[in-house]
């Protein structure tokens, strides 16, 4: 499934750090691992992804760097940073909000909490 | 993307996964024209994709420290014609119109250098840094042998050796991760910068050439641009420190008197007011009778002096180039003196923080060379027109008048160039990846497998 612009619009960056926070990648890496994860429900384009890392790296949240040990070609990879990190808590929460006030209303009832 | 020298960098890393996709189609069995088009069709809409790079690569314009510095210049223009005004009502004072006339020539020749810097593609240098380097030192020495020589010192080498720090900046690109052989060449020239400077002879000239390549050099260090590890750069660090101060007790020892009295002077004016005491009791009794705003008092320079004066301007010499802060003081009171200092040191502070966050090495080192030189102008001059004026002092950057303007301008402006180019993607290619990283580790990652370095686990 394709859900590269409606599914992911506003996530992005967050999918995109959130594989960063375990290991250093190039771009094409994180496409296949996030297409891999998700079980193909998240598609995105590498001409999404460019202008993301590039926008993330802007701010501060990502580095780079060029790397071509152990390849065929040299990779630019790209590094979460200490703010980026702090940044993808911050998302993660405003998402688990987001996720358990939606459960909610589907689910239906009271909210004694 | 309408910033056509940030398609070069972005290019590369297009191409590259085009043809990771291209040979992921491969690997499952497509042909090889097949798993083109799916690659090209995979990027996305090339005018969208365009489109998003356009919006996060941008120059970015420098409107507030262009701003911040037209504001300087303005303000030591209009200085250099109060100053003159103030002579011109004395017939006591001789106000030669020249330094007025001359100010205005090296700042509209300087911020002609400045705008060409600026918009200059700073790069180029990082293609051949050491030819650069070559070019520039040879430049150098023919500038220095070239000189006029006056009363025994190379007045217009104090001009050029400023631009050594940059050259300093070019070399330690030039010899990025060359380990050893990149610090011991780089303390080979940063010594030979220094003995130049020593003998134009200036030691303010020699103390700013000198701090600034070993700045230089140890943020490389610290940030493994030498290829070197972080214990050995401490190591390095400290040896370094341990050297230049041998270094300075020795010349100061070989040196004997001069240095001794040079102190002497500094420390205890009052006992030769009128000798070697004389320039720090003068501006020690001017900042005392200097007001919060408005002109100062003029008696407590005739009770250490023991003679009474008429005007300040008969006071200090070369009030235009070398004691512009104390005659401010003195004129237009502390406040006017402190904003003075304050804008300088924030537009200082701002390069160098700017400098410091820049990702790539040529970019890092060439504004942090130029924020240097700055700074260490700023604190001596500062110093001097303080009556601590154990080094003497070159310029108060944009304000004083000199030739140093044109210098500080070009400075400025390659300053700016980088930061201005600080979006140009790519830049992290002009950077090598730091020794010490999680490959240096025994166990990591390297696409998507789990490596141990089992000839590390030999070694150790």
């Amino acid at each position: 499934m394709d859900m590269d612009k409606s599914g992911l619009s506003g996530s992005a960056d967050m999918l995109i750090m959130t594989l960063l926070r375990e290991r250093d990648m190039y771009g094409y890496q994180m496409i296949e691992d996030l297409r891999r994860r998700s079980d193909h429900t998240f598609d995105l384009k590498a001409g999404t992804l460019y202008p993301l890392l590039h926008s993330l790296e802007e701010k501060g949240w990502v580095t780079s760097y060029q790397d071509a040990a152990g390849a065929a070609r040299p990779r630019k990879y790209y590094h979460l940073t200490d703010a980026g990190g702090e940044r993808l808590r911050e998302k993660w929460e405003r998402w688990r909000r987001y996720a358990r006030a939606v459960d909610r209303v589907l689910e239906g009832g009271e909210c004694f909490g | 993307m309408r910033w056509k020298r940030a398609r070069a960098g972005l290019g590369g890393e297009l191409y590259a996964h085009l043809l990771d996709q291209r040979d992921a189609c491969v690997a499952e069995g497509m042909d090889e024209e097949a798993a083109i088009a799916e690659s090209l069709r995979q990027m996305g809409d090339p005018v969208d994709v365009g489109t998003q790079l356009d919006r996060v690569h941008r120059p970015k314009p420098q409107w507030g420290a262009l701003a911040l510095v037209g504001l300087l210049l303005l303000i030591g223009c209009a200085l250099s014609v109060s100053l003159r005004r103030v002579a011109a009502a004395d017939p006591m004072l001789s106000a030669p119109a020249y330094y007025e006339q001359r100010w205005i020539i090296y700042a509209l020749v300087g911020s002609a250098v400045l705008l060409l810097a600026y918009f200059w593609d700073y790069t180029s240098l990082g293609r051949r840094p050491l030819v650069f380097f070559g070019g520039g030192t040879a430049a150098l020495c023919w500038l220095w042998t070239h000189s006029l020589l006056f009363n025994g010192a190379r007045y217009q080498a104090k001009y050029y050796i400023l631009f050594a720090p940059v050259l300093m900046a070019l070399l330690l690109y030039g010899l990025r991760s060359k380990k050893w052989l990149g610090f011991v060449a780089c303390l080979g020239a940063s010594a030979a910068f220094v003995l130049a400077a020593l003998c134009i002879p200036s030691v303010a000239c020699a103390l700013l050439v000198g701090m600034t390549c070993v700045l230089l050099t140890l943020v490389a260090l610290w940030r493994g641009w030498l290829g070197l590890s972080q214990k050995q750069a401490a190591g390095l660090t400290c040896g370094w420190g341990a050297a230049a101060l041998a270094l300075f007790l020795l010349i100061g020892a070989r040196c004997g008197d001069y240095f001794r009295h040079r102190i002497y002077a500094v420390l205890h004016p009052e006992t030769d007011p009128l000798g070697r005491g004389y320039l720090p009791t003068v501006i020690r009794a001017l900042l005392r009778g200097a007001k919060w705003t408005g002109e100062g008092d003029l008696g407590e320079v005739a009770r250490a002096l023991g003679q009474s004066t008429s005007a300040v301007e008969t006071l200090l010499p070369e009030i235009p180039s070398d004691f512009m802060l104390t005659w401010v003081i003195y004129r237009f009171g502390l406040l006017a003196g402190l904003a003075l200092v304050g804008l300088l040191t924030a537009l200082i502070v701002w390069m160098f923080r700017k400098a410091l966050r820049q990702q790539g090495m040529l970019g890092c080192l060439l504004s942090l060379s130029a924020a240097c030189v700055l700074g260490i102008q700023l604190v001596l001059y500062t110093a001097q027109n303080l009556g601590l004026s154990l080094f003497g002092a070159l310029s108060l950057p944009l304000l004083s008048y000199g030739r140093y303007t044109v210098v500080n301008l070009a400075l400025i402006g390659l300053a700016l160039s980088v930061f201005r180019e600080e979006r140009l993607p790519g830049q992290n290619g002009l950077s090598v990846r730091r020794a010490g990283n999680a490959e240096k580790a025994l166990i990591f990652w390297r696409d998507g497998d789990l490596v141990i370095g089992l000839s590390r686990l030999r070694k150790q």
